[in-house]
């Protein structure tokens, strides 16, 4: 294995695969940035054009350019609410909050960090289980699927403390919204209340530009002002502190990149699910779950560390199975068919030499895009000085642009001015909207699953105690479920005692 | 990055074009919508054929692969429908994909395939039934032989996979239960490798992945002549009919196409087929390219229409 | 607030959020009986479920003992309105209704002409618009951003992606 790695990094080591390594990395910060604009569109349209260069430029480009794509969203995030794609939305719940108190530049350097360690954790993991991955692609079936997406959905009301009744109920809707659309099980539709345009449900792109950006805009173009209160020291400082947060912060750091791996390694669940999953592991090992979301720096790592690490484990069924684990994986498959590699349990075996080529510019990719981003920090960072009249109406332009991109569908502007009323309603009226977002994202995975998983077990429960792994998450949600009950009757007695 | 270069400046240059004649047919850029999102056997196909299909037009022009997904491919289907019958508008069809709706009579289905110009074909991938290495059934008479339902995998209710099983299950005359709701072909597959199932229908080349990595063993392929050695085919099995069910890929531009236009069309797109550049490509990749030129094309259709409205109780129920 | 006469916006504000998620619970389980009972199962459950949340939440939101008491265990943070809320992570001062309504408006103008005459037309108009009205920015200076901005979607969207930007409902 040494010297076919050898062979790869001398080839990735060339001015020509450095060059468009350098390519790729840029245009995937630039497409990361804009919501709408996908790694997976970028690829589709960037990936032919390397026909007739040599099979290590055009990986080279595309590692570049997927290695990138979360660190640019991640940018957005945190300088204006806005989640360059679904897979960043968990990255607003901290970095946003973190930008409004003028910490911005501690924001993106923990993003830079996180991203580009976790870029290498998930490489690196990868490597470690190419041995077993058919092992780990086949042991995650709809049982498992429902589970995981439960463990998800119970973190709903740990995810606003001192407001469980409301999260519940938002998370609840949240759920309705979800099984809007086809049925994938049953057949027909439901819900679509006579919309064709809700045949394809609810799309997770424009729901998140209506729920993030839009309430942060309405209130800033009324108050006027600009993002980060505090004029003082925006952004110019704390950058360098925010890159060793992550790794103070190391255990975060650590559980965030398995649980990227983890997750991007299971076909058909995908990053997003990946990102929101760390992000609430890490509230709820924490032992201050209440100073998330007002600007705890550990919510950023945690999300962005599993970000990148997904790229890694999304390669786990292509290399096991030759099958892409996302969309994105899907486009690269079609590029490197261009450069005549027939994806497939063989692949590893007959282009072993630039299967870890792309291995190594994913990892240079999402270091160096780190980096570069780390350059910029602090032009970014006056994002959140701008004057709110001209920043308002640029990103509501945006942003709905994006929304309508990401499916070339004009119904998606009105989705996102539709979800962005609701987010806004939400906050007026002192609910809070992440439960409608994790519902979102995860509703339709948990209804279909358990669907499934009652037509494999005949219509036993037993399915999900008796398969090791369900039985595992099985234990994590009772855990879930019961750790913060405990936590605040423990803190009740405490606070009783003290006052008495 | 040349490409990107001239992409932009033919695309702004377009804009200045004045309307073609049909005799210097294509004098500007032709948009191949494919219905479906980037990824995929479609949008990879359109991708691979897309440069070798603009050396072979009589005039330079680019061949703009446009992603135009939704509504289960019907929005980009209608897109082509709806264009201008200049020739600048073409797409890549999933026969029975797009029909299906069609036949099953979904409302507001914006395009109507029978009336398209229709200019070439691909080729056809067949279906198969497949079972793990492991699994104790070595014929699809095994299969049969059970006395409870076989459990199938496939995706929802709609979808041409899930009609797929119940037609060949009927037409076989196998008992069964199919364990819906899975995002595509892929998927369908590996769940049944993981145990979700007993069997699985689904198309060849999707399948035959599995077999290499040694996962799935192919027991039946609905083919005249099979192409999966030890594996019966469709005559074998007693049902010829089977090998109707197939997904095919079939390009056509909107209806009321000019002929010299579609001629035009028709002829660089057969030409690009045969092209050795698209012979290695498929060699390489190991994706099938089985040319078909217009009249082929019509023929598969065709042929399909007939087949699914014969069935036409096993499409789901209507959108 | 506890003034024996409530105004009427004052009990709307209260009562009104847990009104609308009433209603909407209903609607959808209105709309699940008309699906086959596979499909409606699973949007029951979670129906009926959130009745049972939404009347508590009512409940936590009277001035009864009761109200209080299921407010102490499942809602701390929330309070009864005019009673100060502990720092909430989202709930900040809020700017005045008509402000926020003009706020709204602009987007609602602008989804509309993106539907009506397209994006690239609307994009420009609204963004200098605004400029020019709310922000009283220059003319010049507002009609640069917004040119540049409807350049950098033209260029990056529909020349680079070839991603077709809406031409609106007069134009499709």
């Amino acid at each position: 294995m040494l010297d076919v790695a050898l062979t790869a990094a001398g080839n990735v080591f060339t001015f020509q695969s450095l060059l468009f390594l350098t390519i790729g990395m840029l245009i995937g910060l630039v497409v990361g940035v804009v919501p709408g604009m996908g790694g997976t569109t970028a690829l589709a349209v960037f990936g032919p054009m390397t026909v007739g260069l040599d099979p290590y430029s055009a990986l080279s480009l595309a590692g570049g350019l997927m290695g990138a794509v979360s660190f640019g969203g991640s940018v957005t995030s945190i300088l204006i609410n806005l989640p360059g794609g679904a897979p960043n939305a968990a990255t607003c719940l901290d970095g946003y909050p973190l930008a409004q108190q003028g910490k911005a530049g501690l924001a993106l350097g923990a993003s830079a960090s996180a991203s580009s360690v976790g870029g290498v954790i998930g490489v690196f993991t990868l490597l470690l289980v190419i041995p077993i991955s058919k092992k780990i692609v086949l042991a995650f079936g709809p049982s498992e699927f429902f589970l995981l997406a439960t463990l998800g959905l119970v973190t709903i009301a740990a995810c606003a403390p001192g407001r469980m009744l409301r999260a519940m109920i938002v998370g609840g809707i949240g759920l309705l919204f979800a099984f809007i659309g086809f049925d994938n099980v049953n057949g027909g539709t439901r819900f679509t209340f006579g919309i064709e345009h809700l045949w394809e449900g609810i799309p997770l792109a424009p729901a998140m530009i209506g729920l993030f950006a839009f309430p942060e805009m309405i209130e800033l173009s009324a108050k006027g002002g600009s993002i980060a209160k505090d004029k003082g020291q925006v952004g110019l400082t704390g950058t360098l502190d925010g890159v060793w947060a992550s790794f103070k912060y190391w255990k975060t750091l650590l559980r965030g990149s398995l649980i990227g791996t983890l997750v991007g390694a299971i076909p058909g669940v995908g990053g997003t699910v990946a990102a929101f999953l760390a992000y609430f592991s890490t509230v709820q090992a924490s032992k201050n779950p209440e100073s998330f979301g007002k600007g705890n720096i550990e919510g950023v790592i945690a999300p962005e560390a599993a970000n990148n690490a997904k790229d890694g484990g999304n390669l786990i069924p292509t290399l096991a199975f030759g099958i892409p684990g996302t969309a994105e994986m899907a486009v690269l498959l079609g590029v490197l068919v261009l450069h005549g590699m027939e994806p497939g349990p063989t692949m590893i075996l007959h282009h072993e030499a630039e299967i870890y080529g792309l291995i190594l510019t994913l990892t240079l990719s999402s270091i160096l895009a780190s980096v570069i981003g780390l350059m910029m920090v602090r032009p970014l960072a006056m994002i959140t000085r701008l004057d709110a009249h001209i920043l308002v109406p640029s990103v509501i332009a945006i942003s709905f642009v994006g929304a309508y991109a990401n499916n070339s569908l004009p119904g998606d502007i009105v989705l996102a001015f539709v979800f962005g009323v609701i987010g806004y309603l939400l906050i007026r009226f002192d609910y809070p909207r992440l439960p409608l977002v994790i519902a979102l994202v995860l509703g339709e995975l948990a209804e279909r699953s358990f669907a499934q998983a009652m037509m494999i077990s005949g219509g036993s429960w037993s399915i999900f105690v008796t398969r090791p792994i369900s039985a595992l998450l099985f234990a994590l949600i009772v855990m879930a479920l019961t750790y913060p009950m405990i936590r605040t009757l423990l803190q009740r007695r405490h606070s009783v005692e003290e006052v008495s | 990055m040349n490409k990107l270069l001239a992409a932009l400046t033919t695309c702004v240059g377009m804009v200045t074009a004045p309307v073609a004649m049909a005799a210097d047919f294509p004098a500007k850029n032709i948009q191949f919508v494919i219905p479906v999102s980037p990824g995929g056997g479609f949008d990879t196909y359109v991708r691979a054929v897309a440069p070798i299909l603009e050396r072979h037009l009589p005039q330079s022009v680019n061949i703009v692969p446009t992603n135009i997904p939704a509504a289960g491919g019907a929005r980009g289907a209608a897109q082509v429908y709806r264009a201008k019958p200049d020739g600048y508008t073409i797409g890549i069809f999933n026969i029975p994909g797009m029909l299906v709706p069609q036949i099953r009579g979904d409302s507001d289905l914006q395009y109507d395939l029978k009336k398209m110009t229709w200019l070439g074909s691909f080729g056809q991938d067949g279906y198969g039934v497949g079972v793990p290495t492991a699994s104790p059934y070595k014929t699809v008479a095994d299969l049969k032989a059970l006395d409870r339902p076989v459990k199938f995998t496939a995706s929802g209710p709609s979808s041409t996979a899930y009609s797929a099983t119940m037609i060949a299950t009927d037409m076989l005359g196998i008992k069964r239960e199919i364990i819906s709701g899975y995002k595509g072909s892929n998927d369908y597959v590996l769940a049944v490798i993981r145990g979700d199932g007993d069997a699985v229908i689904g198309p060849l080349p999707v399948m035959e992945k599995f077999v290499e990595s040694g996962e799935l063993r192919i027991i039946g392929t609905f083919e005249e002549k099979s192409s999966v050695p030890g594996a019966q085919n469709a005559i074998e099995m007693g049902q010829p009919d089977l090998s109707k069910l197939s997904v095919g890929r079939l390009v056509a531009g909107p209806p009321d196409l000019p002929p010299e236009v579609a001629k035009t069309l028709s002829e660089s797109l057969m030409a690009a087929m045969q092209d050795p550049a698209m012979a290695t490509w498929s060699k390489e990749s190991g994706i099938a390219v089985e040319p078909g030129d217009a009249a082929s094309a019509k023929g598969i259709l065709e042929g399909q229409f007939n087949f699914y409205e014969r069935y036409s109780k096993y499409l789901g129920p209507a959108n | 607030m506890s003034a024996p006469r409530k105004s009427f916006s004052a009990l709307a504000e209260n009562f009104g959020p847990p009104l609308v998620f009433l209603a909407v619970t209903l609607i959808f389980i209105v709309a699940a009986y008309g699906y086959p009972p596979a499909s409606r199962e699973v949007p029951l459950l979670i129906g009926y479920v959130l009745i049972v949340l939404i009347a508590l939440d009512i409940l936590s939101r009277t001035s009864t003992s009761t109200g209080e008491l299921v407010r102490r265990y499942l809602n701390p943070a929330s309070g009864l309105p005019g009673v100060p809320k502990s720092a909430g992570d989202e709930g900040e001062e809020h700017p005045s209704g008509q402000k926020e309504l003009l706020a709204v408006g602009w987007v609602a103008a602008f989804t509309a002409a993106v539907m009506i005459v397209g994006i690239l037309p609307a994009v420009p108009a609204y963004v200098a618009s605004y400029m020019i009205v709310e922000g009283r920015k220059s003319v010049k200076f507002s009609i640069l951003i917004a040119a540049s901005i409807a350049l950098f979607l033209w260029l990056s969207f529909e020349m680079i992606l070839s991603i077709p930007l809406y031409r609106g409902m007069l134009f499709e």
